[in-house]
Formats: structure tokens, C-alpha cells, sequence
């Protein structure tokens, strides 16, 4: 007979949410899009800033264009990507913010750089951009310095290529073999001191192990999932102070069924509302990430359990508050805060270690680091079960001490 | 039928029923008349479960409402002073949670449902959500969720507060027809038309006591045939009512410097005696307001005040 009763409370509290469009589509909205939010702050393989760099060539010499070539080379095209211009266009182009940068080698590069005198590239950058003209200033300024070097070790032989030309015209081949000569003797003076490279810079980026090889996005699905589960658990947890305030709750104890058979059906219905919630949070978070759906089942049934739990979390909450305001306030101060350390807006593998244990504390961050090892096929079939009972452990405290509190003072209006 | 005795519920040092008791009969309406705080919203509590007794013993139907709650509640319908109803749902939704809440169940429920909504005259809008009637039809419904189960004791706790004239007469309907079936009423008010109208034996509270209980008939008999005369003007209290209480089958009920109530036999015709002993303690009177016997004056004998304060 109470299971029939548990039925029809069920049916009414599914009908009284159903009624409500306006905060059934706030709950699954906003998760939605403070997810997306995220998701475009901190999410996705977003692809390395290439510069666009304008050059106008006024020298249009055999230096000018190896100093291009160096521009062009495998490892600089990763950053930079060069289109040859007239000093003109290229103003137009910066003007109109359609490139990164203009560089202007002035005629008489060649002549400057093999006579080791003055010489000055001309950079004109976009304002527009702060990273991309950083970085073709940086790459400038590093072969400005290379020429300086190449100057140290081959400035002898650079020197009699000019003179060379400079008395004879164009070098003969006696001349060219003579300097290729010169240029090969200096090379095996300094082989040893730059084959192999007598310091090497190993670049170490530090990770935590559990971020390691798992995209961004991955981490913040679980965090977003349970973020959209709390404020609808808040919002439920709430109709405790409707029933109060409409009289039903004091009509009901003078009911013979009972106040507990009452929040069960109560709670049936906000597992409805929290699978569904959940169910299209998930699936639109595993087709967008990848993740295979034969996770689904498993990660639905942890975040409806975990869902459930916290809506008996704030109605508790909500039964011991003087008023619906005051409910109002203590939830909202910290429901944040929960979603803070429980790493829905930032994952624990990027927050430091202190607030990622302190986290693991809070039910949501415990119950996230239960889900995101179900997305990422990590979790254990007896650690899930045991998780799962201390999780129903909990709900089952909450369930009697607000059902309790329900049928007692809380009830009257 | 209800049997309450010795009733008494505290709130720390506040006691706010004191001793009550009475006993309410199948097919018979039984009022429990008071001022506001009088206590009878805390009596009704504690019949209906919602409260604890400090002391005393209340029976619903033979079952002690402490010790065999869930019987005496499975005979009880209550229907609240203020509505109480989930707004949101439709009233066959309303219905059906109420009637399984009293443990109906299956093709008896829906039927009841259905005779409830022709019942109470709200079938042909029986799909639409509560929140869009008017404040007569959802008096209507929230009278219907109480009787839903057919209870064998009925409370109404002031139903009528707030309540338009034509929702008033259809409630008072509702009840005399629950009555013939052979329900218990225990109605409270604070109305003495409304209960003069309605009840078949009374019991008038006030600050949490019980001072006067019985049929209609008994409680008119003692006010006995003295009209209540109420004199506005400006006296001196002693001496108004030294020279009043001189007349002989003159009471005075209560003596201010602006304002003097008496007790009086066929008080029409001994006006000019009463303003000529006014005038001769030195008072005057402005405004003269006589009232017939009735529960009002009887409460105004008992306790020296008017029952709507």
C-alpha cells in the first residue's frame, strides 16, 4: 500500500517539474553553456600562433635571399609564414591589420652584412597583435646575433671574399677553391665544440600523471557534468519550503501514510529530472570528446545516485533553515565554493595540491574523481560498488533526517 | 466522533489550551467558537496530529491520536484554515494524491475522484492546473482532497476566512451534506453567524480555556432574554456604573471613560431610565447600539469583550 502511495507522490512531483518549462530548461541550459564556456576558455587542440610576415626585399641579393631561405626553413615556417611584398603594400596591409609585421631589408644588406658595417632591418608591426609580432622580433633579434657569431669564426674568410671581389671583380674558381679551403680548415678547428653540441637544453614541461596524454576537454567533461548536477540539486532542494509554505506538508502529517513515503516519491521524480539532465550532458560531452558510449550506463547510474544525494544534501540543508531566504543564502554561499574545490571549474589535475585534497573531500569533488575514472575506463568494478554504498550510505542519513524533520516543527507553516 | 479530554499544549510558560475538553457526535457539527488566539487552531493541531498534546487524551474514532496515530488519521479529514494544495497539478491530480494518501487505491479511487469533481462542480475543469481557478473553486477543491476518503470525522479549521459570499453558502453546503452521511464536525470560527447557522453543540474558547459549552439552546439560555446595550460617549466610569448598577435587571458588562456595555431586559423601552441615570452621573451619551440575545452577547457576558478582537 505504500508503495502505491510512493507512486502517486512520485507522479505528482514528476508533474508539478513537468510543469515547470521555465526551470526545467534553466537546468539543462546552464550547464550546457557554462560547459561550452569553458570548454572554448580552456578546452580543445587549439592550433600554434603563426605569424604572417610581410617582406619587402630592396636588396635582392644572394644574403638578402638567404636570409629569406632561413625564414622559410621547416623549423621557422612552424611560427612564421612569409609573403614577399613592395614596401608599399606592405604598409597597406599592416594598416589594414591584415598581417602580423612588415620587414623591410634595405638595399645594401648584402654589402653591410659580408663587410661586417652598420646595417638596419626595418620591422614594422601590427598593434593589433601582442603575441604573433613578439614572436617574429624574438626570431629577427636571434639571427641578427647569428650573424655576429658567423662573423667570429668566418670573418677572415668573408673578408677575402670581398676584397676578392673588390680587386678582381667576380671570384675565378683558384679563388673560390682557396676560400672553400680556408672556410673548411676553420670548420674542423671548431668541429668539436659544435658537433655534437657541447650543452643541449632539454625542455620539461611539468604534468601531473593523470593530465598526462588526456586533453583538456576530457578533464573538464566530469567537472561540468557535476556542476549542472548541483544547481539543479540546489533548485530541488528548495521545493521543501514550496510544500511548506502551500500547506502540504501539515496537511500530509495528518495523513496516515508516511512523511518518508512522501520524499521518496519526492525524490523518484528528481531522479527523473537528474538521469535526464545527465543523460544529455553525457552524451553530448562523449560524442564531442570521443569517448566511447559504452561508458554511458555506468557513468549515468553514478551521476543520477550522486545527483540524488546532493538534492537530499540541500534539502536537509533547506529543512533546518528559518526560512526559505535564509535556505536560500547558505546554499548559495556554498554551493560555489563546492563547485570551486570539487574542480568543476578547473580540473584537480591543474589546481594545486592542497585545494585538489581538500576537494576530494566535498562530495561532488569525491563523487567527480569517481566519474571521470568511469569516462576514462580507469574505475574498478569493487571500488565503484564500494563507492556507490558509502554514496547510498549517506543519502540513506540524509533521507531519514529531513524526513524526520519534515513530519516535525518543519512541517507547520 | 471525536472525544477530547483534558487538552492541554504548552509552549514553554505559554499554555496555550488549557484543560479543553468536549466530545464531538457522528452526524452532528460541533463549533469551537473563539477569538482569534483563542487556541483553536492549536486544539485542531493536536486532533489532527500536526501537534503534540503536553497532556490530555484525544480520541478520533476510538484510536488514541498518540498512540495509534495512523488509525485515528485514517478516519480524519482535515481541511485546513488556509489552502493547501500543489497548485501546479491539476485538481484530478490533487485528488488522487490526497485519496492514496488515505490509502485508497485503484478503480475505487478513480471513481471516488470522480464523484468528488461532480461534487464539488469542477469536472468540466478538472484537467487544469489549480493555480488557474478562482480563489471559490480552489476552496472547493481543497474541501474535496479532505473528504476524498470518506473520513468519518471532519475538521474545519475557520474555512470560511477570506471566503466570498456565494464559496461561503456552497461550503456550508458541502458540510450539512457531509453531516447527513453521518460525519463528525468539528468546526472552528470565529463567525457567531456562522456558527448560530451552522452547529449543532458548542463549546466557546478563550485564551486557551474553556468557558462555556452545550447546544444552541442551552448556550442562549444563559444569556438568558437581556439584550446587550452599547453606549458611546463620555462618562466617568465609577460613577456610570454606580448609578447603572442601582437599576433594578441592569448588569454592567463593562465601564470605560468613552464607552459602557450593559447587560439589559427589554432594554428599548427602559432607554430614557438608563439616559437619566448616565446624565446624573455627569456622562452623556453620543451613540446607542442594542443588540438581541444571541452567541455574540453570550461571549460578551462571559469574557467582557467583543468575540472579533
Amino acid at each position: 500500500m505504500t508503495a502505491l502511495f510512493v507512486r502517486h507522490a512520485f507522479h505528482k512531483d514528476l508533474s508539478r517539474l513537468l510543469a515547470d518549462r521555465v526551470a526545467l530548461a534553466l537546468y539543462l541550459g546552464i550547464p550546457l553553456v557554462i560547459g561550452f564556456m569553458i570548454l572554448l576558455l580552456v578546452g580543445g587542440e587549439r592550433p600554434k600562433p603563426v605569424a604572417h610576415l610581410l617582406i619587402a626585399d630592396e636588396d635582392d641579393t644572394v644574403v638578402s635571399e638567404l636570409f629569406k631561405t632561413l625564414l622559410r626553413s621547416e623549423q621557422a615556417g612552424e611560427f612564421i609564414r612569409l609573403e614577399e611584398v613592395s614596401r608599399a603594400d606592405g604598409r597597406d596591409a599592416i594598416d589594414d591589420g591584415d598581417a602580423s609585421a612588415l620587414l623591410v631589408i634595405p638595399a645594401g644588406f648584402q654589402d653591410a652584412v659580408l663587410r661586417e658595417s652598420p646595417a638596419q632591418l626595418e620591422l614594422v608591426t601590427n598593434p593589433a597583435e601582442t603575441i604573433k609580432p613578439m614572436i617574429l622580433t624574438v626570431g629577427l633579434e636571434v639571427m641578427v646575433d647569428a650573424v655576429f657569431y658567423v662573423h667570429r669564426i668566418l670573418g677572415d674568410e668573408l673578408r677575402k671574399i670581398v676584397e676578392s671581389i673588390d680587386r678582381d671583380g667576380p671570384p675565378t674558381d683558384e679563388a673560390i677553391a682557396e676560400i672553400s679551403v680556408g672556410i673548411n680548415r676553420v670548420m674542423r678547428k671548431i668541429e668539436k665544440y659544435i658537433s655534437p653540441p657541447a650543452l643541449t637544453m632539454n625542455s620539461v614541461a611539468e604534468e601531473n600523471d593523470a593530465a598526462r596524454d588526456v586533453p583538456m576537454a576530457h578533464l573538464m567533461l566530469p567537472g561540468i557534468i557535476l556542476m549542472g548536477l548541483l544547481l539543479i540539486a540546489q533548485g530541488l532542494g528548495g521545493d521543501v519550503w514550496t510544500e511548506k509554505t502551500a500547506g502540504t506538508l501539515s496537511r500530509m502529517v495528518s495523513a496516515p501514510k508516511s512523511m518518508a513515503a512522501l520524499l521518496l516519491g519526492k525524490l523518484l521524480a528528481d531522479a527523473v529530472l537528474v538521469f535526464s539532465v545527465s543523460l544529455v550532458l553525457l552524451t553530448i560531452g562523449m560524442l564531442f570528446l570521443d569517448i566511447p558510449l559504452v561508458r554511458l550506463p555506468v557513468a549515468l547510474a553514478w551521476t543520477t545516485l550522486s545527483g540524488v544525494t546532493f538534492v537530499l544534501l540541500f534539502m536537509w540543508i533547506f529543512v533546518h533553515a528559518g526560512s526559505r531566504r535564509s535556505g536560500a543564502v547558505i546554499t548559495n554561499s556554498i554551493v560555489f565554493p563546492l563547485m570551486m574545490l570539487g574542480g568543476s571549474f578547473f580540473p584537480a589535475e591543474v589546481m594545486p595540491q592542497w585545494m585538489v585534497a581538500v576537494g576530494r573531500l566535498t562530495p561532488n569533488g569525491w563523487s567527480l574523481e569517481h566519474l571521470k575514472d568511469i569516462l576514462m575506463d580507469r574505475a574498478d568494478a569493487g571500488g565503484l560498488l564500494i563507492g556507490a554504498a558509502a554514496l547510498s550510505a549517506f543519502a540513506l542519513v540524509l533521507f531519514f533526517h529531513t524526513a524526520a524533520r519534515m513530519r516535525g516543527p518543519f512541517a507547520r507553516r | 466522533m471525536i472525544e477530547v479530554d483534558g487538552l492541554r499544549k504548552s509552549y514553554g510558560d505559554f499554555l496555550a489550551v488549557d484543560g479543553v475538553s468536549f466530545t464531538a457526535q457522528p452526524g452532528k457539527i460541533f463549533g469551537l467558537l473563539g477569538p482569534n488566539g483563542a487556541g483553536k487552531s492549536t486544539a485542531i493541531g493536536c486532533i489532527s496530529g500536526l501537534l503534540k498534546p503536553t497532556d490530555g487524551r484525544i480520541r478520533v474514532n476510538g484510536h488514541d491520536v498518540v498512540k495509534d496515530g495512523r488509525a485515528a488519521k485514517a478516519g480524519l479529514g482535515v481541511v485546513p484554515q488556509e489552502l493547501s494544495l500543489y497548485e501546479e497539478v491539476s485538481a484530478t491530480e490533487n485528488l488522487m494524491f490526497w485519496g492514496a494518501a488515505y490509502g485508497m487505491r485503484g478503480s475505487e479511487l478513480k471513481s471516488r475522484v470522480h464523484d468528488v469533481l461532480t461534487y464539488t462542480g469542477l469536472l468540466d475543469r478538472a484537467e487544469e492546473p489549480v493555480k488557474n481557478y478562482s480563489g471559490g473553486m480552489k476552496r472547493r477543491i481543497n474541501f474535496g482532497c479532505a473528504i476524498m476518503h470518506r473520513p468519518k470525522v471532519l475538521l474545519l479549521d475557520e474555512p470560511t476566512v477570506g471566503v466570498d459570499p456565494q464559496s461561503r453558502v456552497r461550503l456550508f453546503e458541502m458540510v450539512k451534506e457531509q453531516v447527513e452521511q453521518g460525519t463528525a464536525v468539528l468546526y472552528t470560527t470565529h463567525y457567531m453567524q456562522e456558527a448560530e447557522l451552522l452547529c449543532d453543540e458548542l463549546a466557546i474558547i478563550d485564551r486557551g480555556k474553556l468557558i462555556a459549552d452545550g447546544t444552541l439552546e442551552e448556550l442562549r439560555g444563559m444569556v438568558g432574554e437581556k439584550d446587550v446595550l452599547r453606549l458611546a460617549g463620555r462618562f466617568d466610569a465609577d460613577q456610570a456604573r454606580a448609578a447603572l448598577s442601582a437599576l433594578p435587571d441592569v448588569q454592567v458588562v463593562v465601564a470605560e471613560n468613552d464607552g459602557i456595555r450593559l447587560s439589559v431586559a427589554d432594554a428599548s423601552r427602559r432607554l430614557p431610565e438608563l439616559f437619566d441615570a448616565i446624565g446624573r452621573s455627569g456622562g452623556e451619551v453620543r451613540e446607542t447600539t442594542l443588540s438581541q440575545p444571541s452567541l455574540e452577547t453570550l461571549f460578551l457576558k462571559l469574557t467582557g469583550k467583543e468575540l472579533r478582537k
